[in-house]
This record gives C-alpha cells, structure tokens and sequence, in this order.
C-alpha cells in the first residue's frame, strides 16, 4: 500500500469517526433535559495512534520466544486498518439534580470543534486527489 | 569467422538488453499498478497480465461507486456523503490514470512503426 | 450510520422543545383561570421526556455487540402529566367558583402555575431549541463540504 493510498484510506476513517461523533454529540444534545439521561463519547484517536506507532517501531520490537501457536505474544505489529472507534457511556461525571449529566455548552462546543474537523478533513481529501489530477495534465 | 567469444559476447549483450527493456517496462508498470494500489503481484507476470490488473481494478472502481449510488437511492441513511464522493474521486481519478497510460504506449507505438 | 442521522435526532430535539413551549404558553395563559370546561381547578401541565432506544440502555461500558442499541435516535415526549399539587387559595367570598363547604369556605383556589418558572423553564426550552437548530446548520455544512471532495 503506497503513500497515496494509504492517506486516502486513513482520511476516509477519520471522517467517518467525525460523522459518528457528531451523532453521538446532537444525541447527547437533544436528550439534554431528560431526567438519568448519561452521555456518550467516542474514543478513536488513541487506538489509532497506538497502532501507527506499533507499525514504526516493529522493526526493533521486543518479541517473545514462543513454542505453540497458542502462545500468548507480545504486541508487535497492529494493522490500523483493524482499529475501530468505540462509544463509550460516560457514567463518571457529575450530573444535574435530576440525574442528566450532559452539559449544553461544552455538547454545543464539541460539536462545533467536530464540524470543523470533518471539513479540515475534507479539505486535506480533496488535495489528495486534485495533486494526482495535476500529474495528469 | 565468428570466434566462441564473439559469440558469447553477442549472446551477452542480447539477453542483457532484453533484460534491461523488458524490465524497465515492468518497473513502469509496477510504478503504475503501485500509484493505482494494486497490489496482487507475483514474479514472472507478463506485459499483458499487468495491463489486465489494470483494466479490472479501473472496472472494478467504476462498479463500486455505481453500486454506492444505487444505494444511496434505495436505503440513504446507509451511507455517508463522504463515501459516495471518495468512490466518485477514486474511480475518476483511476480512470485518468489509466486513459493517460494507454495514450502514451499508443503514441509510443505509433511513434514506432512509422519510423524507418 | 447515514447522511441524516444527526439531522433526525437534532429534529426530534426540537420538535420535542416546541412541544415544551407550547405548555408553557398554556400554563401562563391560564395563570388566572378559576375552572376548567370539565368543571375542576386548572392544574399546570408538565411534560416526561425519554431518550428514543430500542434495547435497555446498559451502564456497563463493556457492552457486548448486539446488546448494543447503537447511537441513539434523540429523544422523545413520553406524556403530559398534570401536577395535582395545591394551587393558591385567595379568600373571596363573593367570588362565583369560592368553595362552599370544608375547611376552606369562602377561598377561591387558583392554579398552581408559577409565572417566574414558566418564563425560566421557557428560557431554557428556546435555548435547547436554538442549539438543536445548530446542530442542523452544523450537519449541513459538513454535507456541502463532503461534496467538494474530487471537484
């Protein structure tokens, strides 16, 4: 997998975790006076980072000596491709007096800062491809 | 009269530049196939073969957004908006690619036999 | 996931705002309303709201994949509910609806709806409203620039 395509697909996950979050926030908002209502967060990003990492340092990683198949391994090498995003019910944090915990104006930010990820992202997309079509001339 | 060396030189230098033609073309190809992302290589493929993989995964990319636009009408809360227009970008773009390669070994081969 | 996910669910939030405006507007109204067509006291409406989920919703984060109901889908209005608690009860004998017999002779018992809340809870309910709505200008504008992609 070259560079160009490797970009491409990693920018297509990313948006695609953007528009889940961005979900996962207006739901948040919406149910914002709903009485035991607990919010939801996504987490991605440090999954994915973990992953990158692994593939650039799995030259020089620490492998154990296994004899079965069965063995349990070090970690090694993690495709980023393997890497999901996943909602997480967010029980800890302190709520309202009828048990909603979901806060209106750091909802309304996060998806604000959501927003502007995802058309960053696109953005970064669209130079991607339109680099190629310049070869192409 | 032909020396067993000259010869051998001649053997030589044949096969070297068959060696070198034929894998100059099969690195442009490789370079080709790789900025497409094809990756289904194995050793001794031959010219036509690469130019098959080609012409599939351009096929290939074409089918796949056309499917995605069926979707979007029949079930649209399925798909993104990013997807459809990253299938659009990728299948215009393979197809690009792949007009620009055919154009060149068309005029290469043009350019060719009409040459003395 | 689909193109009008958060659409839906930011709709289901305002729709569910107006619903909430729409009883305040009906309590203030009647603030001063002495009987009802169906001859009892004028009690406020309050309305249950519940978030849209089709299984259980699970507090444990380790939920397995097909107890899990997804993103949610907003949130809903579960009903209206009278709040039967004591209104005022201002003594005027010679008020038409005074109560005749008990303790409370000569008082005329108006509703239980207090203006200062109402105009608060109404506060609050344009302001989930607006934000609901930016929610949807927000979904849009990440639409449009999808499409940009490969122009």
């Amino acid at each position: 997998m070259n560079s160009f395509t490797r970009s491409v697909d990693l920018l297509h996950r990313a948006m695609d975790v953007s528009t889940l979050r961005y979900s996962v926030s207006a739901n948040n908002l919406a149910n914002a006076g709903v009485p035991n209502f607990k919010r939801t967060t996504v987490n991605f990003e440090a999954a994915l980072k973990e992953a990158i990492d692994s593939e650039k340092n799995a030259k020089d990683s620490f492998v154990l000596k296994t004899s079965d198949d069965r063995h349990i391994q070090s970690k090694t090498y993690t495709d980023y491709r393997t890497v999901e995003p996943r909602r997480v019910l967010d029980y800890a944090t302190t709520s309202d007096a009828n048990g909603n915990n979901v806060d209106a104006e750091a909802e309304a930010m996060d998806i604000l800062k959501t927003q502007l990820n995802y058309q960053l992202l696109t953005q970064m997309q669209s130079f991607q491809f339109s680099q190629m079509h310049i070869v192409l001339k | 009269m032909i020396s067993s060396l000259d010869l051998l030189r001649y053997n030589a230098s044949t096969t070297a530049s068959n060696a070198v033609s034929s894998t100059q073309l099969s690195k442009a190809l490789e370079k080709i196939k790789d900025g497409l992302g094809i990756t289904n290589t194995e050793e001794g493929k031959s010219f036509d073969n690469y130019l098959l993989d080609a012409i599939s995964y351009v096929n290939d990319s074409q089918n796949k957004s056309s499917a995605l636009f069926e979707q979007v009408i029949i079930d649209p809360d399925s798909v993104d908006a990013h997807d459809v227009t990253i299938a659009m970008a990728e299948a215009n773009l393979s197809l690009s690619l792949a007009q620009a390669v055919i154009d060149r070994m068309i005029k290469g081969w043009s350019e060719i036999t009409t040459t003395r | 996931m689909g193109l009008f996910t958060s659409i839906n669910i930011a709709a289901t939030g305002m729709s569910v705002e107006s619903l909430r405006r729409d009883i305040i507007s009906d309590n203030i109204a009647n603030a001063s309303t002495t009987r009802t067509a169906d001859g009892g006291k004028f009690k406020k409406s309050t309305l249950i709201l519940e978030a849209i989920q089709d299984d259980l919703q699970y507090r444990n984060p380790f939920v397995p994949a097909d107890k899990d109901s997804g993103v949610g889908k907003g949130v809903r209005a579960l009903r209206v509910e009278k709040d039967n608690s004591q209104g005022r009860l201002v003594y005027d004998p010679t008020h038409p609806d005074a109560i005749q017999t008990g303790p409370n002779t000569g008082y005329v018992e108006y509703p239980n709806v207090n203006i200062v809340n109402e105009m608060v809870n109404l506060i609050s309910a344009s302001r989930a409203y607006e934000a609901n709505a930016t929610v949807i200008q927000g979904s849009k504008e990440m639409f449009q620039s999808a499409l940009q992609i490969g122009k």
